[in-house]
């Protein structure tokens, strides 16, 4: 074996198990318990590092059913690089397809909610428009204006509570109504870290549209279209919500009628 | 030819626990050390802190993610990564370890062992040297902790650090935690390990805990930085001092059941108080 078939063999192995080729080249003794030791240290530090980022889907599922889940999910989707903010993203889609997690319909929505947390809060700084600087425009400059979002806004449309279930396992909950809640109800999100605080809200579907809208940089006056489609949507309280918490960072005002 | 600009005076590791805590008390302390691979994201809370931090400490960067053992080379995306982290806050040192994590696409989160022959020496130098000319500054080499030794090896560790060293320019990170795990996983002498490196190119020095497991009947230590430095650790890091006859950077490594900041602090003045001793017998404090 030259070196770089020995790292393949080593690589193998660590992810299932020891290779006779491989061991072969150890000369220590207790071969096997040696080189545990790596394997414990690759799994035992990959497992905690998806539990840092999925602790709402560890405590719905239990500790140990994780941790076996997590293995599972470790060697079919091992990372593809050293950086931690790229780490298990794709734990969602696992979960979504895992058979042993079918029961739990919501679960793989609540991870995607735990990353895109995570993408909030780790995303570029940047100054968000206060209301100040918005009410410098007139109203039908704002009609015709595209407004870019704060680079950290995250968007999650979910056919279950997700944001009420990722609400009831926060440790700070003072919830204790957990089974009061109906899970089989949709629930819209919008995610913003204007500063350093990152907020959640849960919004009604035009509200929802409105914003998708903005994101594809149609103006204020098609993303309203868009959403007046929508029961029960109210321009006036989607933009204050926009201009109140951050979500916007740009205003383009687009020449002419 | 050390490679340090550290501060050579003791610094601990900069936990996100303790960043609040460290910028209300401002602890006398030399230097913090970071990991880059945290600090890769593009904003938020732990940019926030280490900018606020960086102003009123040395930050050393300690990788564990560029695989400078990697038959494939550095994968360009980490070393990229890492460019900017290091342009952002322009760290007294780099350092990274002799040992491989990236293979064919995966990454797999820890510090694994290569064989020293001719071949691998060939492939990690290459490496080094693509880090150092990236970074366009040279780094240190950290010494690992073993628990396997290999039957096609041409030379020892020492001596492979010593070849990598001449024919790179690098420096060297000396864990003495590490040494004392791998000489009695390997039956070796820690002091004759020590002897044999180049420690004119030691810029830092690492201490740490481990844990001891028992493998029927032998004594197997694990280097899990999760526990005050042993007695033992505290002996060889003396004898260490006396062969460098100079002080250096020495960090309290405690990554894992991370304690309270005093702890650190505590086990800091400890390494301190060695460091200014051994280097007044010897007239260079």
């Amino acid at each position: 074996m030259d070196y770089s078939q020995w790292q393949h063999a080593f690589t193998q192995s660590l992810l299932g198990t020891l290779n006779k080729e491989l061991s072969d080249t150890f000369s220590s003794k207790h071969k096997q318990q040696r080189f545990a030791v790596y394997q414990n240290n690759v799994f035992h530090s990959l497992g905690n590092a998806l539990a840092d980022l999925y602790p709402t889907v560890k405590k719905l599922v239990g500790e140990d059913f994780f941790t076996a889940t997590a293995g599972i999910y470790l060697r079919e989707h091992p990372p593809s690089q050293a950086a931690m903010v790229h780490f298990g993203q794709d734990f969602p889609q696992f979960l979504r397809s895992f058979e042993h997690t079918q029961t739990m319909p919501f679960l793989a929505d609540t991870a995607a909610l735990e990353v895109a947390r995570q993408l909030a809060y780790h995303a570029a700084d940047e100054t968000a428009l206060t209301g100040a600087e918005v009410s410098r425009f007139t109203p039908q400059e704002l009609e015709n204006a595209s407004l870019i979002l704060h680079s950290s806004v995250q968007m999650l449309y979910s056919d279950y509570t997700i944001f009420s279930i990722w609400q009831d396992n926060q440790e700070k909950s003072l919830s204790q109504t957990k089974e009061t809640i109906d899970i089989n109800e949709p629930q819209w999100l919008l995610i913003v870290r204007p500063e350093y605080e990152l907020n959640m809200f849960s919004v009604d579907e035009g509200t929802y549209l409105f914003f998708e809208a903005l994101r594809q940089q149609s103006s204020v006056s098609a993303a309203l279209t868009t959403a007046l489609g929508c029961d029960g949507f109210d321009p006036s309280s989607a933009i204050s919500l926009a201009v109140q918490h951050g979500f916007l960072a740009h205003i383009i005002i687009n020449s002419g009628e | 030819m050390s490679t340090s600009t550290l501060p050579n005076t003791v610094g601990i590791g900069l936990k996100a626990q303790h960043y609040q805590c460290i910028l209300e008390q401002r602890p006398t302390l030399g230097w913090f050390e970071i990991h880059p691979e945290n600090y890769m994201g593009n904003g938020g809370l732990p940019h926030k802190y280490l900018t606020q931090i960086a102003q009123h400490y040395p930050l050393s960067m300690h990788g564990v993610g560029m695989s400078l053992g990697s038959t494939e080379g550095i994968a360009s995306e980490h070393l990229n990564a890492l460019k900017n982290v290091v342009e952002r806050y322009q760290p007294a040192q780099v350092s990274e370890h002799l040992a491989w994590s990236h293979h064919q696409g995966i990454y797999l989160n820890d510090l694994l062992p290569l064989p020293y022959t001719r071949e691998s020496l060939a492939i990690i130098t290459r490496n080094i040297h693509h880090v150092q000319d990236v970074l366009a500054r040279p780094i240190l080499i950290e010494n690992p902790s073993a628990y396997l030794g290999f039957n096609h090896n041409d030379m020892d560790e020492p001596h492979f650090l010593s070849e990598i060293v001449k024919t790179t320019g690098c420096g060297l990170l000396l864990d003495v935690n590490n040494v004392y795990v791998s000489a009695t996983n390997q039956g070796f002498d820690p002091t004759h390990y020590i002897e044999q490196l180049p420690l004119d190119a030691v810029g830092e020095i690492h201490l740490a805990g481990h844990t001891t497991q028992h493998v029927e009947g032998d004594i197997l230590l694990i280097d899990d930085h999760g526990s005050a430095v042993t007695d033992d650790v505290w002996a060889l890091y003396e004898v260490t001092l006396q062969k460098l006859k100079r002080p250096t950077a020495v960090l309290i490594e405690w990554d894992t059941n991370i304690p309270a900041l005093d702890v650190l602090l505590h086990e800091a003045s400890l390494a301190q108080q060695l460091l200014l001793t051994h280097n007044s017998h010897q007239g260079v404090a």
